[in-house]
């Protein structure tokens, strides 16, 4: 098959790309604002709302994502278990130990529309720097925030 | 005229005035596309649906290039704010339907619409 042919070059445009973003000094809720809109593929000008044409991300290193040190604190998820008086809540460093993906990809399903969160099955997070998907990416994505941590600046 | 002839003239007369409402309900569900009493409420609905729809359409349509052109500026460097802005400088007069489908199908001219958008812009343009 000819590389430069309409109908190669229509797969090429309509294909979903896999996107590798290191979320180590990512800001949370930037990055989860920025994965969303790639998701559901509103970052391509062939955007349409009936065809699902987002992209695949992989973030790695969730377990170093930012957030303000309050909120880590004194925010809260809370959820109803259906019997009476059980009302139960977890704050976000609690929930950042149980299980270090979980308040990014809360915070993406949140930013979803309610009829496309399937497309967070397109999300893939991982807590460190392994993950399964090497085959697959095809690209890095750049992320929202540029920081360097205290102790990683020379003395100036 | 016999009773007869008269019924059945009048059973064509009634199936004349019905056939034009069971042409607008075929594809219903169920009974809305044999029955001429469910037909006809279906059919009310389906015509002021599609009046209204017909003007939700230039809404939506807009709205679609609006979010297309969005995307093709930025992935070019430009936000879509300071994108039209700078068309407005530049005083290109084409409307967001043709540079949402440039933006689609000829991405080399798009990139140079969105250079020229980016020079003329009146604020410095914003490194993204």
């Amino acid at each position: 098959m000819a590389l430069n042919n309409n109908l190669s070059q229509m797969l090429r445009t309509h294909s979903t790309i896999w996107f590798l973003l290191n979320g180590d000094k990512q800001i949370l809720g930037r990055v989860a604002d920025m994965l969303s809109r790639i998701l559901l593929g509103l970052h391509k000008p062939i955007y349409a709302p009936n065809t699902g044409n987002g992209d695949c991300v992989v973030v790695t290193n969730c377990k170093t994502l930012i957030m303000h040190r309050e909120a880590w604190k004194d925010r809260v998820i809370r959820w109803h278990t259906g019997y009476p008086g059980q009302l139960r809540s977890m704050t976000h460093e609690q929930a950042h130990q149980l299980d270090p993906t979980l308040v990014l990809r809360r915070a993406v399903f949140k930013l979803l529309p309610i009829n496309k969160r399937k497309f967070l099955e397109n999300l893939h997070l991982f807590p460190g720097e392994t993950h399964p998907f090497h085959s697959n990416i095809v690209s890095e994505l750049e992320g929202p925030s540029n920081f360097t941590r205290l102790h990683e600046y020379t003395a100036e | 005229m016999s009773r007869k002839a008269m019924s059945q003239g009048m059973a064509i007369v009634r199936r004349m005035r019905k056939s034009r409402v069971k042409a607008l309900a075929s594809g219903f569900r169920g009974m809305a596309k044999t029955s001429f009493s469910i037909a006809i409420r279906r059919v009310h609905r389906a015509l002021k649906k599609s009046y209204t729809s017909r003007r939700l359409k230039k809404r939506d349509m807009r709205q679609l290039w609006i979010t297309r052109l969005g995307a093709g500026s930025l992935q070019h460097g430009l936000p879509f704010n300071f994108f039209m802005s700078g068309i407005y400088e530049c005083r290109i007069q084409l409307d967001k339907k043709i540079l949402s489908q440039l933006s689609m199908h000829e991405p080399f001219t798009f990139q140079g619409i969105v250079k020229m958008a980016s020079k003329h812009f009146r604020y410095a343009a914003k490194q993204w």
